[in-house]
């Protein structure tokens, strides 16, 4: 060591993420803390609950005050302008139909508009599963608005409940599964069938977040039409909706005939290269005359591609 | 004696010796061999793919799945192999049913194939069977999925099977000529293992020199688990000896797994030409021990072949039942059994008429709350059932990722470099 | 300054586990007073695998090592693919009414720079401090300049936490704490690189057993660390499986006939596989083991080469004075062509210490050594400071800086 050197510009890591904070633990017994620690511990969650209360305290007696006032001001102005319900005005982001909200909410015209229960009405179309969000308002003097978000379906799928009967149900982009309602026939029937992602526990639900799935199939339906046409289901199986996770992968199988693909897309990459690549892959099976076993995109760069013929390639 | 191989003694008759293709794979590597020369012998072959089954010249053929599949083949998906073998366990069980000797055959990393040697290899703990199994590890190139299912395939097979024979493709590639695809690797997989299978036959079936039979066999591989160590060389003409040692040196099914330094049980088994004399074999024996573990007694067993003066087989098995190197953390991680996705495996073949009426997919009341059913205490570690959570051990640990290529892998097999020893 | 104290550098690698202990007594001078080189057992790629096997063996090394010596401090050496870095900016406007650099300023920079959080199960081992920038322009010190923004760069290393706590418990088995961690990397780049170096830009290249280690400085600084985990015994391995011979044999191979780079000569080289002529020996072409050899080194050159690309670090210009290669890898024939073809830079073997003992001069003591030192410049920060708090801690990198001017 006789070369002269400086200062190496290097600093060992201190504070809390790092690792000397690891010394100090692994150094004091774990579980096992000084008298002054817990003193204080408890000084300080002392100190945060008596603030937490004082501030509950005033918030809460604020509401009420405005609360009380508002009221006072609806019900005097309300009493005063309202009629009997004479129409129902209402939109919806989706398909769900206006006969179908009648039978759904129950309220008679010729109530006085301000004996409605909006509430009661918001709660009912609340508990419909393909109603996200539902606003319900008095339009003084005579007019009830609804307005409804409603989840969009991207997948179908089918349960069979304990009894053993089955239904149709839609999956949104958020994971929800429901019932259609309204939902056009020409429309389900494009849609592809899910296999889902199974939990540690082995149940199913909650489906967790579609987002990435959505995305994989929008970019397709808009970019490969005729591509998306083929596709019939959409298996989860290896997803645990992490895309940035490796080995993330959402699967999809097609249908022509009685001939099946199994395309396997990375959750993680970019879709639109993927399905391009997938494009890609069609010529060559097409050029070559051999139909399309299997395309696993879940490398980067290159797809192994296994044909009919049992050739394996990679494209 | 004369040179017919087989030639009818009490001792061939005694012994049931079935030989089992699974899957595509598998199935290929029986059509390929000459399953005329030990008529003992039974061959079979068991798969979900009914037009591979039509085609496959074996007398005997086992179709799975019909009600899962329908005859379409598992797709290479193991978790449709799964529920179709899980479906027609009982076919199965009557496979491994009445036999002394059990050769599963098989391509790892697949559906059929990997999930029938599994559920087969079980069964047959249940039986009075010698267990081997004689497997080929996925290319590269097929993909990370694929290894890491056959990896995880051959961890569990090797606890169940008395002697496992692992045959990486990646290495086999290094067999083919220059300009080969990867479809050669196969073909030479399939030259190999046939050529494994006849040379255990010889020593079953054939007396002669030296005779060893069936119960030194079973006595070299005794218990399930360990390593098994299989090599086979043969030469012929002018340098025989030598070209047979040499081969038997490069064979690829000694270099698939990493050789250890200590055996605990040898046999060898050599079938000579005519110009062999005792003083010759003794003096390959000898060779051969230096090579391997000198410090064991090898048990020899020689027949000769008279068809021809200059000829020399070898066929080489040897078992180490307890790995040294083993270390406790390589089984953390692979618990938490539970129970595979009831029929959603099935979905791109079930939906097939879906359109009009759809049916059910989704057993929701099997699907919650079913617990693996009536645990097999001992061999409950049944690696497939939680593939995501090992999956994620492997990531941690064992694999050596780098732009999806596993580094520990040589990277000139990943290159496909062919490396000549010649 | 202060009384001697045994310090104790500790590298636990895959293939070896590397002990020196030396007496520092405040001067810049350190007495390497005993040392050992033992067979590492339950270490992969670097990582501890088996807590066990690795402190027997770590325990008797340090025991061997210290001979009559009591230690009094532990400094640990630190590898592994679970070694990662992040590159974090901090700024901060500068707030004196006269645009003047003041010490908050500094420390506003620092802190900011520092305040990333990390994923859980993450732990930050080096904050590593890259030049101060005021204005866009880089600064050698800051304090008293003028300008608005001041900016500074750090490169920030973190580990794997339940890996560190396995380590800390190895030490700890032992009696001892760990007093602080190098990585590897920057304990073998800092004593193999010389200062004029560092200052026209180097990288350094440590091959070990399981690990291949780097780390790159520019302009003085240390601007990226890495680590690929593939080492010597990869090619030990892949001529195992390309020669269908076992480990063994393939070491000897390996360090007998091994070359970095396939020749087209050594087709017609022929070596025994055994070695013994024997019967059952043969012979093989030098190509097949140089044609395996090559693929492997210059995989790992790439990979190196494709992470500072990444990083945006690969200009030739500014990594003048070349590459430095260092650990037991560096053996192998023609090593040095490999990595200068991959790499497109001039490369060297590393040198060792002018003075440094007979038995020290082996490419596996480098690391310690480095870590050594690394002890020998710490003491004098645990001199000046006996706090650890990020501020104080900032406050002494600045020191360090200042420091730099300085003669030592």
């Amino acid at each position: 060591m006789k070369r002269q050197r400086r200062d190496w510009g290097v600093s060992s890591a201190r504070g809390q993420q790092s690792w000397h904070a690891l010394r100090e633990q692994t150094h004091k017994t774990p579980g096992v803390k000084s008298l002054t620690v817990k003193r204080r511990q408890i000084f300080l969650y002392l100190k945060g609950a008596l603030l937490g209360i004082v501030g509950i305290v005033i918030i809460g007696s604020g509401a009420l005050w405005v609360g009380s006032q508002l009221q006072e001001d609806r019900s005097k102005g309300a009493l005063a302008d309202s009629k009997p319900l004479a129409s129902i005005r209402y939109k919806t982001n989706g398909v769900l139909s206006h006969a179908r909200l009648g039978s759904m909410i129950s309220v008679s015209t010729g109530t006085r508009l301000i004996d409605v229960d909006i509430h009661a009405i918001k709660r009912d179309l609340e508990s419909i599963g393909q109603v996200k969000q539902a606003t319900v308002e008095r339009d003084l003097p005579d007019t009830l608005r609804i307005q409804l978000q409603e989840h969009k379906p991207i997948l179908r799928m089918v349960i069979e409940n304990a009894a053993g009967e089955k239904k149709l149900r839609m999956v949104s982009r958020t994971g929800e599964v429901f019932e259609a309602l309204d939902q056009p026939p020409d429309f389900v029937r494009t849609l592809p069938y899910l296999g889902p992602f199974q939990h540690n526990d082995g149940s199913y639900f909650p489906l967790g977040d579609m987002e990435q799935v959505a995305n994989l199939l929008n970019t397709c339906e808009v970019n490969y039409p005729n591509e998306f046409q083929k596709w019939n289901v959409v298996l989860l199986t290896r997803y645990r909706g992490q895309p940035g996770l490796p080995g993330e992968v959402i699967e999809v199988r097609t249908k022509e005939g009685d001939s099946v693909e199994r395309l396997i897309f990375s959750a993680s990459f970019d879709f639109e290269k993927q399905l391009d690549r997938l494009r890609y892959i069609r010529e060559v099976s097409s050029a070559m005359g051999d139909p399309l076993v299997r395309a696993d995109f879940s490398m980067n760069n290159k797809a192994v591609v296994e044909f009919k013929s049992g050739r394996n390639k990679l494209l | 004696m004369e040179n017919v191989p087989h030639n009818g003694t009490e001792l061939e008759a005694s012994i049931r010796v079935r030989v089992i293709g699974l899957g595509g794979g598998g199935s290929n590597v029986l059509a390929g061999i000459d399953r005329d020369r030990y008529p003992h012998v039974e061959y079979l072959a068991v798969n979900t793919d009914s037009q591979a089954l039509a085609h496959s010249p074996l007398t005997h053929k086992v179709l799975l799945g019909q009600n899962i599949t329908r005859g379409l083949g598992a797709g290479g998906d193991f978790e449709i192999g799964r529920q179709v073998v899980e479906a027609d366990r009982a076919e199965l069980e009557a496979l491994v049913a009445e036999v002394d000797l059990l050769i599963l055959v098989t391509g790892l990393g697949g559906g059929t194939g990997t999930a029938a040697a599994l559920l087969l290899a079980e069964l047959a703990t249940q039986t009075e069977a010698t267990v081997l199994a004689f497997t080929t590890q996925p290319f590269t190139f097929e993909g990370a999925r694929r290894r890491e299912i056959s990896d995880a395939a051959l961890a569990d097979l090797r606890e169940k099977v008395h002697g496992l024979i692992p045959v990486p493709n990646d290495l086999l590639l290094q067999e083919t000529e220059e300009d080969d695809t990867a479809l050669s690797a196969f073909a030479v997989a399939d030259k190999w293992i046939g050529k494994g299978i006849h040379s255990l036959c010889a020593m079953l079936f054939e007396t002669g020199i030296i005779n060893q039979d069936f119960s030194a066999l079973r006595n070299l591989l005794q218990r399930r688990g360990g390593k098994t160590i299989f090599a086979i060389g043969a030469g012929k003409d002018e340098d025989f000896v030598k070209d047979a040692l040499s081969q038997l040196c490069d064979c690829p099914l000694l270099h698939a797994t990493e050789r250890p330094s200590r055996m605990d049980r040898i046999l060898l088994h050599l079938v000579v030409g005519s110009e062999m004399g005792l003083a010759k074999i003794q003096e390959v024996v000898t060779s051969i021990s230096e090579q391997f573990d000198s410090s064991k007694e090898i048990i020899v067993g020689a027949v000769m072949d008279s068809r021809f003066a200059k000829s020399l087989e070898i066929c080489l098995i040897a078992k180490v039942e307890i790995e040294p190197t083993a270390t406790t953390s390589d089984n953390a991680g692979l618990r938490n059994g539970r129970e595979p996705m009831e029929t959603i495996g099935s979905l791109g073949l079930e939906n097939a008429n879906m359109e009009a009426n759809p049916k059910p997919v989704v057993h929701v009341s099997k699907l919650i709350g079913k617990k693996k059913k009536e645990a097999n205490e001992d061999q409950d570690e049944f690696l497939f059932v939680d593939l995501e959570a090992q999956r994620g051990y492997f990531e941690q640990t064992d694999q050596n990722l780098y732009n999806n290529e596993d580094l520990d892998v040589p990277t000139f097999l990943r290159r496909g470099i062919k490396i000549k020893l010649k | 300054m202060s009384s001697p104290r045994i310090v104790a550098a500790v590298e636990i690698g895959t293939s070896k586990i590397a002990v020196l202990l030396g007496r520092l007594d405040g001067s810049t001078k350190v007495d390497i007073v005993g040392h050992s080189l033992s067979t590492s057992k339950g270490v992969k790629k670097g990582e501890i695998r088996d807590l066990r096997a690795v402190s027997d063996c770590v325990h008797s090394a340090l025991s061997s090592a210290a001979g009559k010596y009591h230690i009094d401090e532990v400094y640990l050496a630190l590898s592994g693919r679970h070694l990662e870095g992040n590159f974090n900016v901090g700024t901060a406007t500068v707030s004196d009414a006269a645009s003047r650099v003041r010490q908050i300023d500094v420390n506003q920079a620092i802190a900011d720079a520092k305040r990333r959080e990390l994923p859980e199960n993450r732990s930050y081992i080096h904050h590593i401090q890259n030049p101060f920038c005021l204005d866009g322009k880089v600064v050698d010190s800051p304090l008293e300049q003028q300008g608005q923004r001041l900016e500074v760069g750090y490169w920030s290393v973190h580990a794997d936490t339940p890996l560190i706590r396995n380590y800390l418990r190895v030490i700890g088995g032992y009696g001892m704490e760990v007093n602080d961690i190098v990585i590897s990397s920057l304990a073998s780049g800092n004593i193999l690189a010389e200062e004029v170096e560092k200052d026209a830009g180097v990288l350094v290249i440590d091959i070990g057993g399981g690990t291949t280690d780097w780390v790159l400085y520019r302009g003085g600084f240390v601007v990226r660390t890495g680590v690929v985990s593939v080492g010597g015994d990869h090619i030990t391995n892949d001529l195992c499986a390309g020669l269908r011979t076992g480990q063994k044999r393939a070491e000897q191979i390996k360090v007998e006939h091994g070359r970095a780079f396939h020749d087209r000569e050594d087709r017609n080289e022929k070596i025994w596989l055994v070695g013994d002529y024997t019967i059952g020996d043969k012979e093989f072409p030098k190509s097949a083991a140089t044609q395996i050899i090559e693929a492997r080194v210059t995989e790992i050159f790439e990979i190196v080469k494709a992470e500072i690309k990444k990083a945006d670090f690969y200009k030739v210009d500014d990594i003048a004075s070349g590459v430095i290669l260092t650990g037991g890898t560096a053996r192998l024939e023609g090593l040095e062509q490999v990595a200068e073809r991959v790499l497109g830079l001039s490369v060297r073997l590393a040198d060792f210490e002018p003075g440094l003992d007979a038995e020290l001069r082996r490419p596996e003591y480098t690391t310690v050594i480095g870590v050594l030192d690394y002890a020998r410049v710490d003491q004098d920060r645990v001199d000046q400071s006996n706090d650890g708090m990020g501020i104080l801690n900032g406050l002494m990198n600045v020191l360090g800086i200042q420091r730099k001017e300085a003669s030592y």
